[in-house]
């Protein structure tokens, strides 16, 4: 169980990893936290020729603001700086530390990076559903310059992205949309394992009034999926509260919407059972939410 | 599933709230720990000799086929190779052999060490690759090409096999144990009442912290190994067969040893690869085993199914048990023989009184990983059996399911018991012990009357809460003979030599306690010396819990021999006395101890459970055992090991299971897919030891406890869920997954319509929506399987494809 040899780059700028990763093509495999990449290396199921380390390059763990006023991160910020509010841009933004305390244990949320799960886009991934909920917007550079794209168009499916070989994520940007309410669920046996079931949802609400709703889903189809038609049921109601009937016919109708594979973990039936439970569970948590927060998140 | 953790505190009402038992004031570091876990123990892994090469064993990907050939050329030309050595280089395969002789026509299934004809489980080794690193091994054995001709892997016990695993033998049944007593077909006719069900046990295994590793190096004639364990003098009897060799010259040498739970240390190929890899190169050879390696090729255990059926009389009075039990053995039958079959028989009676008892148990072969024992082997799948189906019939009767067991429950007055199985199979003598006395003193400790009432209340208010019981017969100390050598040296210390292993049991503070006592001097005189063969190579070894009741019975027989070699010097000659002992002079006596039958030991589990209705989250809140081990030598080992071994059962009844799919293709090669519990899982495990005396097995009267704590876990957590689920008939298969809740949970409260129809009055005409982002496409099983376990899970899904594709094609 240990990696195959490998040739291994540092590279210190985004510029000299583009330039490598457009020199070693799909030999080629980014390196950052290795939390998903080295084990794999190590059970040789991936088998790249080269590793190009991003690590060094200080510019990919700033945080700040951008032009539109969205909130940008850094793709080398690790989940437990996520955790810990420790991104001063992103700091009032419960839910990611939400989100991020959920990801494996301790160590591995020290290493690995939101721009690494992004990247590695498992249908369970804290970082890719929450994305998908939030409108996340990934910025990215190759050798034909800069891209942003919405997260929405970003996962492919079954551990495939838009990513291009010859580019690599530089940020996550959060925009900020409106009164928006944002919350997360998740399930897993173990404490520390992936979600079996995983929800994020965000409402933006105008004094209990619906404008937009925006649910995703991770764990029940082979990459992290939204659920636009459900979400439309939810707009312009006029929730009553946490309570609100509603909110269980929202949970119930996600749950109606997928078809979730069976593994040995979990059956298809006991999937959508926990998205009605997660989801119903995630939008009472964004009513209550408006409730407190005078609804901004 | 989950303990309950400080988010979940008001579940925990149920907790005593006085939390002082003796467990907690006592100290934990046995002088052997402090090396273990200071990083300062020498383990395989540690060993490291001159010119040493390395060793990578490749494995069959495939679980059920005909080789057709194995092509090394080009792993041989790979940068640091030795050699590749396939079983063309044995004139004759060498195979491992049986240690528990009981049923010899398992002889027809041994394996050999390497396969040269077919390959029957996914892990099998079909070549060893020899070189100068672990590295180059590892890459080398990438490289070696297999072609295997498919066979349709047979994977069902209960069903024929499309092709046989054994086509020579009936059905692929490698042997049968039966037990009859009584005349059952009277009982089951003439009863008041007669309750039947099937349950099953996925696979399990022992999984110790420390895998596999073996060091060989030849001397001249000598073979000398590092990392023999268990059962060092079978391994080495072995080895010396397998090379012609006198058993002296192979010489077992001291390493400390990090888990073993019945798994490692059996005899296994790599037994033979290792040594042999090293006399052809010339140079000691290393094999250190990976997680992923050790998953699929240690013993697995478990597997069983049973069709079981109790006969009783309306009052309650056991009449009659009935079953139909199948093991799946695997594809081969491993050095433990058949022994795991005969203990389902002989365990199923449990702690009770049954006028007939008729049960037959087949020992089927099938396409997956050989099986041996693992920590309570099949007491955990029978008492769970027996167990569940006492539940079921304290229903029918409409009794409290402690009450029906207790009415059952054999007295003290009729101990020793005899428990016949009639012709083929030996009876079982309890021999002592106070069941009932257990019993009150466990419902004593866990505040049974105030529990009652606690889970009744919380069930009134609608809460799906359950408490569950499980009890069960241990039987401890096989292995019949144990010699140990203790030597005073010339500067008045006590040295302990053992064949035996410390494998993390606390054998040594064992040893060191009993010959204290028995010597009359302090333990920080006393050093031991175990798990070797080179300084003195008698004994048996670690096995079926009887260090202390053999090893320690020899110990203090070796003491006692001393004791009074010195009191013949004269009365002045006082034992606490240094100077006596350097007056006595160096000199070695040999401590030994034979007992015929084993020992047994009462104990119960009990577990408050309950599911958390919309998730069915199953939370263990509390769980408890108790146990009368005789007398307890050393407090935190016995501890130790009745919590330890209830951990995990808990993993064995609530998550960790070997999976296989239907094509043989093992589905939980690394801790992502096998799940055992972690500290965050765990509850306190409330144990009750009690030392009740009266065992003539052995003079310490002590019983076996590294088993105990396991045994009636599955038992009492399946009962305890199956009452909180307001249905007796729930459980049926451990380990048990929110799925198997799922048909007996609350169906979720209703779901309206009202933002439907708000929906159709706002947009009546609006057109199909937008695409569903990564909605799910058509799914061909093979990412079903793997998709909820992340990458990895896919990645070694999509590599046993591509390598089951690879022999397809090499097949052509
Ligand atoms: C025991 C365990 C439990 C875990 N549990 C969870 C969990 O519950 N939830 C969860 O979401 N994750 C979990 N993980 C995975 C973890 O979150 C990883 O950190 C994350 O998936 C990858 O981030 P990384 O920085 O470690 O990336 P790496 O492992 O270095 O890379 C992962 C992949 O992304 C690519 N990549 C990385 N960064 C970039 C970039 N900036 N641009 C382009 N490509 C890039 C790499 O080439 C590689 O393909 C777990 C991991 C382990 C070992």
């Amino acid at each position: 169980m240990k990696a195959p040899p490998i040739s291994y780059a540092a590279a210190e700028s985004v510029e000299e990893a583009v330039a490598l990763l457009t020199e070693h093509g799909d030999d080629a495999k980014v390196l950052a936290g290795g939390q998903s990449l080295l084990p794999m290396l190590n059970l040789r199921l991936a088998q790249p020729g080269v590793l190009v380390d991003i690590g060094r390059i200080e510019e990919l763990r700033h945080s700040g603001v951008t032009e539109e006023g969205g909130r940008l991160c850094g793709s080398l910020t690790t989940h437990r700086e996520l955790e810990m509010g420790a991104v001063p841009s992103l700091g009032d933004v419960a839910v990611l530390r939400t989100a991020a305390s959920h990801i494996g244990h301790l160590p591995i949320r020290t290493q690995g990076t939101i721009g690494g799960s992004i990247a590695h886009a498992d249908s369970a991934s804290e970082w890719c559903v929450l994305a998908l909920a939030l409108d996340a917007v990934i910025h990215v550079r190759g050798t034909g310059g800069a891209r942003r794209m919405p997260a929405e168009s970003f996962f492919h499916g079954f551990f495939s992205t838009a990513l291009e070989p010859d580019e690599i994520i530089t940020g996550i940007e959060f925009p900020v949309t409106g009164s928006s309410s944002a919350n997360f669920e998740e399930y897993a046996r173990r404490s520390g394992d992936f979600a079996i079931v995983a929800s994020a949802v965000a409402l933006d609400l105008r004094e209990g009034r619906c404008e937009s709703a925006r649910i995703a889903l991770g764990g029940v189809a082979g990459a992290p999926i939204r659920l636009p038609e459900v979400e439309r049921l939810a707009e312009g109601h006029r929730f009553a509260g946490p309570d609100d009937e509603a909110v269980r016919e929202l949970a119930h109708a996600c749950a109606e919407a997928i078809d979730p594979p069976s593994d040995v973990h979990a059956s298809s039936t006991y999937r959508k059972r926990l998205t009605e439970v997660l989801v119903s569970r995630a939008v009472a948590g964004c009513l209550r939410h408006d409730d407190s927060e005078g609804g901004r998140r | 599933m989950s303990s309950p953790p400080a988010t979940r505190q008001r579940r925990r009402r149920s907790q005593p709230s006085q939390a002082s038992p003796a467990d907690q004031t006592q100290t934990w570091a046995r002088r052997e720990d402090i090396r273990l876990t200071t990083g300062t123990g020498t383990f395989v892994g540690d060993v490291d000799l001159d010119g040493q090469l390395w060793a990578r064993v490749v494995r069959s990907a495939v679980a059920h086929g005909v080789l057709v050939d194995i092509d090394v050329t080009s792993a041989a030309e790979m940068p640091g190779v030795v050699r590749v050595l396939t079983a063309k280089d044995l004139a004759d395969v060498p195979q491992i052999p049986l240690r528990i002789l009981s049923r010899p026509e398992l002889n027809e299934f041994l394996q050999p060490v390497l396969a040269s004809e077919r390959v029957r489980y996914v892990g099998e080794p079909v070549a060893i690759v020899v070189a100068e690193s672990a590295r180059a091994a590892e890459d080398a054995a990438e490289r070696v090409v297999v072609q295997v001709d498919e066979l349709v892997p047979a994977m069902a016990v209960d069903e024929d096999h499309v092709d046989a695993v054994w086509p020579d033998a009936t059905r692929d049944a490698m042997c049968v144990f039966t037990g009859r007593d009584g005349e059952p077909d009277a009982v089951f006719e003439s009863a008041d009442v007669v309750v039947a069900a099937s349950f099953t046990t996925g696979r399990d295994t022992g999984l110790p912290l420390e895998t596999r590793g073996l060091v060989a190096q030849w001397l001249g004639d000598e073979l000398h190994l590092w990392g023999p364990t268990k059962f060092i003098c079978f391994t080495r009897a072995t080895v010396a067969r397998w090379f012609d060799l006198p058993e002296d010259q192979v010489i077992c040498h001291h390493v400390d040893v990090g888990g073993m739970f019945g798994s490692r240390g059996e005899v296994y190929p790599e037994d033979y690869l290792v040594p042999w890899a090293s006399a052809v190169t010339g140079r000691p050879v290393k094999w250190i085993e990976d997680r992923n390696e050790h998953l699929v090729s240690i013993n697995h255990s478990r597997g069983q199914t049973h069709r079981i059926s109790i006969a009783a009389r309306a009052d309650g009075t056991l009449l009659g048990l009935r079953d139909e039990a199948l093991v799946d053995m695997g594809a081969y039958a491993r050095p433990i023989g058949g022994r795991v079959a005969e203990l389902t028989v002989e365990s199923l009676p449990g702690p009770y009184r049954w006028p007939a008892l008729d049960v037959i148990c087949t020992a089927v072969a099938t396409n997956r990983t050989p099986v041996g024992t693992m920590r309570g082997p099949a007491t955990f799948d029978t008492t769970f059996a027996r167990e569940r189906l006492l539940d079921i019939l304290a229903d029918e009767l409409e009794m409290d399911p402690v009450e029906l067991r207790r009415r059952n429950l054999i007295g003290a007055d009729e101990i020793p018991y005899v428990q016949d199985f009639g012709a083929g199979t030996h009876p079982s003598v309890y021999d002592s012990g106070d069941y009932h006395l257990v019993l009150d003193r466990f419902l004593a400790d866990l505040d049974y009357e105030a529990l009652l009432e606690e889970v009744g209340q919380r069930r009134a208010e609608g809460e799906s809460v359950g408490v569950g019981f499980a009890f069960f017969l241990d039987h401890s100390g096989l292995g019949r003979e144990e010699t140990v050598q203790l030597r005073l040296t010339a500067d008045g210390r006590f040295v302990f030599y053992t064949t035996s292993s410390e494998i993390g049991q606390g054998l040594a503070s064992m040893i060191i306690t009993v010959a204290a006592e028995a010597l009359g001097v302090s333990p920080d005189l006393i050093d031991v010396v175990a798990n070797q063969s080179g300084e003195f190579d008698g004994g048996n070894g670690s096995f079926s819990s009887r260090g202390t009741i053999f090893v320690g019975s020899a110990t203090q027989d070796a003491a006692f021999q001393l004791r009074s070699m010195l009191a013949k010097e004269g009365p002045q000659a006082n034992p606490a006395d240094a100077d006596a002992w350097r007056a006595l002079g160096p000199r070695t006596v040999i401590g030994r101890h034979t007992n015929d039958g084993p020992t047994y030991g009462f104990g119960a589990a009990a577990a408050v459970v309950s599911v958390e209705p919309e998730t069915l989250d199953i939370v263990v809140e509390r769980l408890g055992v108790a146990y009368d081990c005789g007398r307890v030598i050393d407090r935190p080992s016995a501890m130790g090991q009745l919590v330890g071994a209830a951990v995990q059962g808990l993993g064995g009844t609530l998550l960790q299971e070997l999976t296989f799919d239907p094509d043989g293709q093992p589905q939980s090669t690394t801790f992502m897919d096998f799940q055992p519990p972690t500290v965050t899982e765990v509850p306190r495990v409330e144990a009750t030891l009690l030392e009740l005396g009266g065992t003539t097995s052995n003079p310490l009267g002590v019983k076996g406890i590294g088993e105990a704590g396991i045994m009636g876990v599955g038992g009492s957590i399946s009962n305890a869920l199956s009452a909180a689920l307001s249905t007796t008939r729930a459980i049926t298969r451990l380990p048990i997954r929110p799925d198997d809740v799922v048909p007996f949970a609350p169906p979720l409260p209703a779901a309206g319509n009202q933002l439907r129809s708000s929906f159709e009055r706002r947009r009546p005409s609006e057109p199909a929506s937008r695409d569903v982002t990564g909605a799910p496409g058509p799914s061909s099983r093979s990412w079903l399987v793997i998709l909820a376990a992340g990458a990895l899970g896919v990645a070694l899904a999509a590599r046993a494809l591509r390598r089951k594709l690879a022999a397809k094609g090499h097949h052509g």
